[in-house]
């Protein structure tokens, strides 16, 4: 999977260290720090198709960050965690392909320092508020899950937490160590799915949407709490039927009430992420998109177009049988 | 036309030995049927001002292959093996520069590997693991040599022949490089005879039908290009004829240069059928407005439920009329337009 791992020395002997290397079978390069390496020159996007290198360390500095405003349920205060960088699936509308200057794979192991972070958070919570932290914000949460091996640490935290609410966010199948877990209502295990049409033209290497749902269908069957991202939508000519039809082969497998919540998000990109786009998709699709290239640098649909999708999948969403209450516009406000 | 470049005359040796060099420039430019041998001597800054005065010098140049010796950083990488670079990167003075270069991905049997160009020779087994994490393989021009390209974008390869694996006995690798330089330029003429015969395809220039009727202006040609371009995605299974009525407006009385512009609205109207849609329909709600000599704007970004009107009234007849048709104007339609009300 990785071409070479490098781990900083400091974590060299930490036990998820080991694990994440035994799980690998491979002999790591120590280096001094992570920052000395990672991103410090600029690594093509698409070199991680063949040349796929794994970095272990520390996260340094602020761990949780506060969400942008429309990240998750309104009401109450989101915060994300930066457990690893970069993901594996390679999707043409992704934004980590301008973010960091390299593909290379970060894993972070001092959860503690992540979890101590929450903890002071929680505590300056309002008691009528509930503070979310979300994992998978520069990563997929799930993916790689059975080799960074810390979702049982969250687990315990989050029982430990009951007021505080955890989300694991995925585009994989890979529910392997959510379902070694004992159910918890704040932990949610919440899935990015498209229709089957755009997710085999532009989700390369994600698992298709049928394989997702069953994996959701197990969590479900034991009880694990669980979320949709509809998002990124993006335009066709079919899309109302084509979530029609994903929306039915979920509710074949979940009942549709059973969602935390279900989030939408029409495709949108900052000035970097679509030159990445325009660079290393030439051909795809996204390119002939209507989009506006305003001069606050977000390209987008236009407002009428945004509008008209979401509230068209909104309403969709509602007559399908999904809790009105827990639809909610992703970054709209 | 090819430009092969090397750092030393050794690495070239067996090029001279194969291929009919014909001295063009001192010692250091060579011609040969298809294209060019500089050798470019080392370091960054020698091949940074020979490859871009030769690039200047010979517009005809469409490739870049440097062809040279390298070290490995890659603990699994063997002496004498050749290297495709993936990517090349820069180190100055123990600092890696952001900067990086993409060769091009040639199907060629070798391993694939990034270089780093270095303005030290690394010579310790300590080096080599400090610089490990950026690439496989380290040399001393190749970053200079895409830096020239840097312009040009012209598309580069380089295959590189390991020469030494860094460690306590490197001192003496000048010496033992030199006194392998047949061997191993005999194995980059190899790996470059590889390649000879891979040319470019040259760029598909943009065809429409009847394209000598029309007139495109510089900006309209690229414009025509991305359009087409597009309209090839968007749809895939259909001629570009099948998509546009190109007879009608050949045949219709419009200047060269309005037909062309007719043939970018109809491409516009096939990529955009949201917005175009979006637009008549505010065109149509608005034309009483209109018609009475105002002119009514949107948001160009349908972000917002705003109507912009602008107009000058002489006499208080206008005033009345402009009044009547403010009156009659559908507000709440033009939000819902403008809110995105309609089914997708």
């Amino acid at each position: 999977m990785f071409e070479k791992v490098f781990v900083e020395t400091a974590v060299k002997d930490h036990p998820r260290t080991l694990h994440i290397l035994n799980k690998l079978k491979s002999d790591p390069v120590l280096i001094g720090s992570i920052e000395d390496y990672f991103g410090r020159v600029r690594k093509p996007y698409l070199q991680k198709r063949d040349n796929l290198n794994l970095f272990i360390g520390n996260k340094k500095g602020q761990t949780v960050k506060e969400a942008p405003n429309a990240y998750g349920l309104a009401g109450d205060p989101h915060f994300y965690f930066v457990h690893s960088y970069n993901c594996i699936y390679e999707c043409e509308y992704c934004y980590l392909q301008g973010y960091f200057n390299s593909p290379d794979l970060v894993f972070f192991v001092n959860h503690e320092d992540m979890a101590k972070e929450m903890e002071l958070i929680i505590s300056k919570t309002p008691k009528d508020k509930t503070p979310w932290f979300h994992a998978g914000e520069f990563s997929d949460s799930l993916a790689l899950s059975h080799i960074t091996g810390e979702i049982s640490f969250y687990f315990d935290f989050f029982k430990a937490h009951p007021n505080a609410k955890l989300e694991f966010r995925t585009k994989s199948a890979n529910t392997r160590e959510i379902e070694k877990m004992s159910p918890l209502s704040n932990v949610i295990t919440t899935f990015s799915l498209s229709p089957q049409e755009r997710t085999l033209k532009t989700d390369k290497s994600c698992p298709p949407a049928s394989t997702r749902i069953l994996s959701m269908q197990k969590l479900y069957k034991a009880g694990h709490p669980l979320g949709l991202h509809f998002d990124p939508i993006i335009h066709t000519n079919n899309l109302y039927e084509e979530y029609e039809q994903l929306i039915d082969d979920i509710s074949e497998k979940i009942p549709l009430e059973y969602f935390e919540y279900v989030s939408l998000g029409v495709v949108r990109f900052t000035k970097d992420v679509y030159r990445q786009v325009q660079l290393n998709y030439p051909n795809s699709d996204l390119l002939t998109e209507e989009f506006i290239k305003p001069e606050d640098g977000k390209i987008r649909y236009p407002g009428s177009l945004r509008k008209n999708i979401l509230k068209s999948i909104q309403k969709l969403c509602i007559e399908k049988g999904f809790v009105e209450d827990k639809v909610y516009l992703c970054m709209e406000e | 036309m090819q430009l092969l470049t090397f750092a030393h005359r050794g690495e070239a040796k067996a090029f001279f030995e194969h291929l009919e060099l014909e001295a063009i420039d001192g010692n250091t430019l060579y011609k040969f049927t298809d294209g060019l041998v500089l050798i470019m001597g080392e370091g960054v800054f020698d091949p940074l001002s020979k490859v871009s005065k030769v690039l200047a010098l010979y517009p005809e140049i469409s490739e870049i292959i440097n062809l040279g010796v390298a070290g490995a950083l890659n603990p699994n990488l063997n002496k004498d093996e050749v290297i495709q670079v993936r990517s090349s990167y820069l180190e100055l003075e123990g600092n890696p520069q952001f900067h990086s270069f993409t060769m091009r991905n040639r199907d060629l049997p070798f391993k694939k590997e990034d270089c780093l160009t270095s303005s030290r020779r690394v010579l310790s087994k300590e080096q080599a693991q400090k610089l490990l994490p950026f690439a496989g393989i380290v040399d001393r021009e190749l970053w200079a040599v895409a830096r020239a390209n840097k312009e040009n974008k012209l598309p580069m390869t380089s295959l590189k022949v390991i020469s030494d694996i860094p460690s306590e006995e490197s001192e003496q690798i000048c010496q033992v490089v030199k006194e392998s330089a047949l061997k191993l330029s005999t194995a980059l003429y190899n790996a470059w005879s590889q390649i000879d015969g891979d040319q470019l395809q040259p760029e598909e220039k943009v065809s429409i039908p009847y394209f000598d009727q029309f007139h495109f202006t510089r900006s309209m040609s690229s414009t025509l290009q991305k359009r087409c371009h597009q309209l090839e995605i968007k749809f895939p299974d259909n001629k570009l004829e099948e998509l546009i009525d190109f007879n009608s407006i050949v045949e219709s009385e419009m200047r060269p240069k309005e037909k062309a512009i007719q043939i970018l609205d109809e491409m516009n109207r096939l990529i955009n059928p949201y917005r175009i849609s979006v637009e008549e329909r505010l065109k149509k709600l608005t034309h009483g407005l209109t018609s009475t000599g105002l002119t009514c704007s949107f948001d160009p970004h349908l972000e917002k439920s705003n109507l912009h009107i602008k107009g000058t009234f002489s006499n208080p007849n206008e005033l009345k009329k402009v009044s009547e048709q403010l009156s009659k104007f559908d507000f709440e339609k033009m939000k819902s337009i403008l809110e995105g009300d309609d089914r997708v």
